[in-house]
């Protein structure tokens, strides 16, 4: 039986909340971030604004200069969080398979479901219809046999758009689009395919895997399976997930080794957060590294016990970092982090003589946590982590 | 040498200062006793360089003094295989020695006796003296908690720490903590405090459990020694700190639960029952007159029993390993003990008479 798999992904998230809160913002372009006197970056441009260019994570003020009467509203974190959360109830009442990607987008599994809700496509509205009603916000939805594809669909007929692609139609759906909605293929990907001649996911999937593996490694192969549709990852809730990790890959390849420790720390943060809040802990730490021309390594570490407090994972994923950085450095296209040998919190003994340095880090954390929660995630973070301003 | 003695006295003997001889060691001579007969008196000595034993064996008639050192696995065997003698004649010959019974005759290699490290006698004044039922009783109610895992603090053996008349002994392994407390016939002459291996330990209780009698306790800078009519025991101590115990134990406690310690224990191994590797914990609900256990395991079930209480204070939820809460309860001695605690992240507390005192950290709720 195919599976079948939901990508929900809200519409223009903190500007629609903006726009639900001052219904006069309605039809005005919206940047939704930083200050644009300092190094602010958006969060989320409105459609009106992203029709002048505007985009997300673009720095305050080039998109104030391509949208001067743009609106520039401050993130605020605990409002965004406590919407999120509802939608993610909504979400919960489908499925327990629902593996959140961030704030405002999410994997479900229905493959299970469709005798309780129906066929595929009715979850699907049922579940727009529900995030509408309960919150006021639009989502768009994408219906298919896996992840790749679902993403794909839910991107298609934005916004509040609602795309199912059937198996039997996924060639015909993937084939004209251009290779870099393939996962992975980012602008330098597409750039080298550009050079074999390769632009459209058709003319990809034509190409030999043999070819692909030798200019891109084992991230070629993969691109290969996407190109025909092809995805057997899993939905897996962060309670479930084998591993909880973090990534980025770089618009340039980065050869600074502090900013790669900047980046690190940020990842660090994150995950050290999604453990918690999933209440969860992890023993392996894995480094992942991705050089200009697609070789990809990992370097891991396992702890004595297993941990959910930023300051010990970093000081593993430092180490890791250092270790490579001093034999093999070489500038990176893609640095990321990850946490596996999970465990549940509930149930962990608590110990008799904690460390105090321990103790130091955990009540950091939880204020940090409440903070981001209330404020954003670009409220807070390790000193380290910010760049130093010029 | 050559000495005939009574075959039980030498099995005795042979049981306790054997159990100090390690099985794997690259040494073959710490894998064996050494006899000296001298004085009337056959002693039995054996050491693993950390802890050591001495035991007289009386019930000898020494034709002639010497020494000998033997396999200690080897000379068991037969001693113990020869239970139907009376008495068996052991003679040297060179490095071997014979085992001679009525019927049967044994030769078995042996080694040099000066090869083999000394092992301290104990022949000076005592710190201290305590009766052996006493020291029993406070090693069967700490050592369980001594840490088995290598630890950053020195809790690998038992802390003694004797003033006056009083001696208390407090184990832990990080997660709990055990402390007994007892009394001493006689003040003790100074203030000591070190911490005994937990090989010693348990060496000293079987010790202990064989006679009632008091024993002498000498604590020196590296080594304690503890001498009874019979045996002599030595080891050297754990060196390194001992956490500051007295930091973790409750001060006081806003919730106390007197419940039966026979029908508490009961109901703990019923809920352990659906626990597994993942989930140990079994939570235990605090409220009105009854304490409600219950334990989950996943994919294997689940299990929900209850035991009466009186509870003063709040209600409350907390959960632990319900391993470490059996472990005070088997030793607990006394028909009903408190249970004391704060909140369900905080240490809780058992109290068994005066004498018991078990801090114990729950598992996280989540």
């Amino acid at each position: 039986m195919p599976r079948c798999i939901l990508h929900v992904d809200m519409d223009e998230f903190f500007a629609a909340i903006e726009k639900l809160d001052h219904p006069e913002l309605r039809g005005r372009c919206l940047l939704i971030g930083g200050d644009p006197r300092g190094r602010g970056v958006v969060s989320t441009a409105s459609y009106e604004a992203r029709v002048f260019g505007c985009r997300s994570a673009m720095p305050m003020a080039t998109a104030l200069r391509l949208c001067p009467q743009a609106v520039v509203l401050p993130p605020r974190g605990q409002r965004y969080h406590e919407l999120s959360e509802q939608i993610f109830e909504v979400l919960t009442e489908f499925t327990p398979l629902v593996e959140p990607l961030s704030i405002d987008e999410a994997f479900l599994d229905v493959t299970g479901c469709q005798r309780l809700f129906g066929p595929p496509e009715r979850i699907a509205r049922l579940l727009k219809d529900r995030i509408r009603s309960r919150t006021g916000l639009t989502a768009s939805v994408g219906v298919a046999p896996n992840k790749f594809l679902a993403k794909l669909a839910s991107d298609l007929r934005k916004p509040d758009g609602l795309v199912v692609i059937e198996p039997e139609e996924v060639q015909a759906v993937l084939d004209p689009l251009p290779v870099g909605r393939i996962w992975g293929i980012g602008a330098a990907a597409a750039g080298e395919l550009d050079k074999m001649g390769v632009r459209t996911i058709a003319q990809l999937r034509s190409l030999s895997p043999r070819r692909l593996v030798e200019r891109f490694g084992s991230a070629g192969e993969h691109f290969h399976r996407l190109a025909q549709g092809l995805d057997d990852r899993e939905v897996t809730p962060d309670s479930q997930a084998k591993s909880i990790g973090q990534e980025q890959t770089f618009a340039q390849d980065v050869d600074d080794l502090d900013e790669l420790r900047r980046v690190l720390l940020g990842q660090v943060e994150q995950v050290g957060r999604r453990l918690r809040a999933g209440g969860l802990s992890g023993r392996t730490v894995q480094l992942k590294i991705r050089y200009g021309d697609f070789t990809t390594l990992t370097r891991s570490t396992t702890r004595d016990q297993p941990t959910d407090l930023s300051d010990e994972l970093w000081s593993s994923a430092a180490g890791l970092l250092e270790q490579w950085s001093s034999r093999s450095f070489r500038p990176l296209r893609l640095l990321g982090v990850s946490v596996s040998q999970l465990v549940p919190r509930s149930g962990r003994q608590l110990p008799l003589f904690a460390p105090p340095a321990q103790e130091k880090g955990r009540r950091l954390d939880q204020t940090l946590d409440r903070l981001v929660e209330r404020f954003g995630e670009d409220a807070i973070s390790r000193a380290a982590c910010r760049r130093k301003e010029p | 040498m050559k000495v005939i003695a009574q075959t039980a006295a030498l099995q005795e003997a042979l049981t306790l200062v054997g159990s100090i001889v390690v099985s794997r060691t690259p040494k073959p001579v710490l894998q064996c006793v050494k006899l000296v007969a001298a004085d009337n008196v056959l002693t039995l000595m054996a050491t693993d360089l950390e802890a050591g034993a001495r035991y007289q064996v009386t019930a000898v008639q020494i034709e002639q003094e010497g020494e000998a050192l033997v396999p200690a696995d080897r000379l068991n065997g037969i001693v113990r295989e020869s239970s139907d003698e009376e008495s068996l004649t052991i003679q040297t010959e060179k490095d071997s020695i014979m085992v001679r019974g009525s019927g049967s005759r044994f030769k078995v290699f042996g080694y040099d006796p000066s090869e083999y490290p000394a092992v301290a006698d104990f022949a000076q004044d005592a710190d201290f003296q305590v009766a052996s039922a006493t020291l029993s009783e406070m090693i069967g109610k700490t050592l369980f908690a001594t840490a088995k895992a290598h630890s950053h603090y020195a809790i690998s053996g038992v802390l003694w720490e004797a003033s006056g008349k009083k001696l208390q002994l407090v184990a832990t392994d990080g997660h709990r903590l055990a402390m007994a407390k007892g009394s001493l016939p006689k003040a003790a002459g100074r203030d000591v405090r070190a911490i005994v291996p937990a090989k010693l330990m348990s060496l000293i209780q079987r010790v202990c459990g064989s006679a009632e009698e008091t024993l002498d306790v000498k604590i020196e800078e590296n080594q304690v020694l503890v001498r009874t009519s019979r045996a002599v025991l030595v080891s050297s101590l754990v060196q390194g700190n001992f956490p500051k115990y007295g930091d973790v134990i409750p001060k006081e406690a806003n919730r106390k639960a007197a419940i039966d310690t026979g029908r508490f224990e009961h109901r703990i191994r019923q809920a352990a029952l659906l626990t597994n590797e993942e989930s140990r914990g079994v939570r235990l609900s605090f409220q009105g007159d009854q304490v409600t256990l219950s334990s989950r395991a996943p994919e294997a079930g689940e299990a929900e029993v209850t035991c009466p209480i009186t509870l003063e204070g709040e209600p409350v939820d907390i959960a632990f390993n319900p391993v470490f809460l059996l472990d005070a309860l088997r030793v607990a001695g006394t028909d009903q003990i408190s249970f004391e605690m704060n909140a369900g992240n905080k240490p809780a507390m058992i109290r068994a008479g005066n004498d018991f005192v078990y801090v114990l950290m729950p598992v996280d709720l989540g």
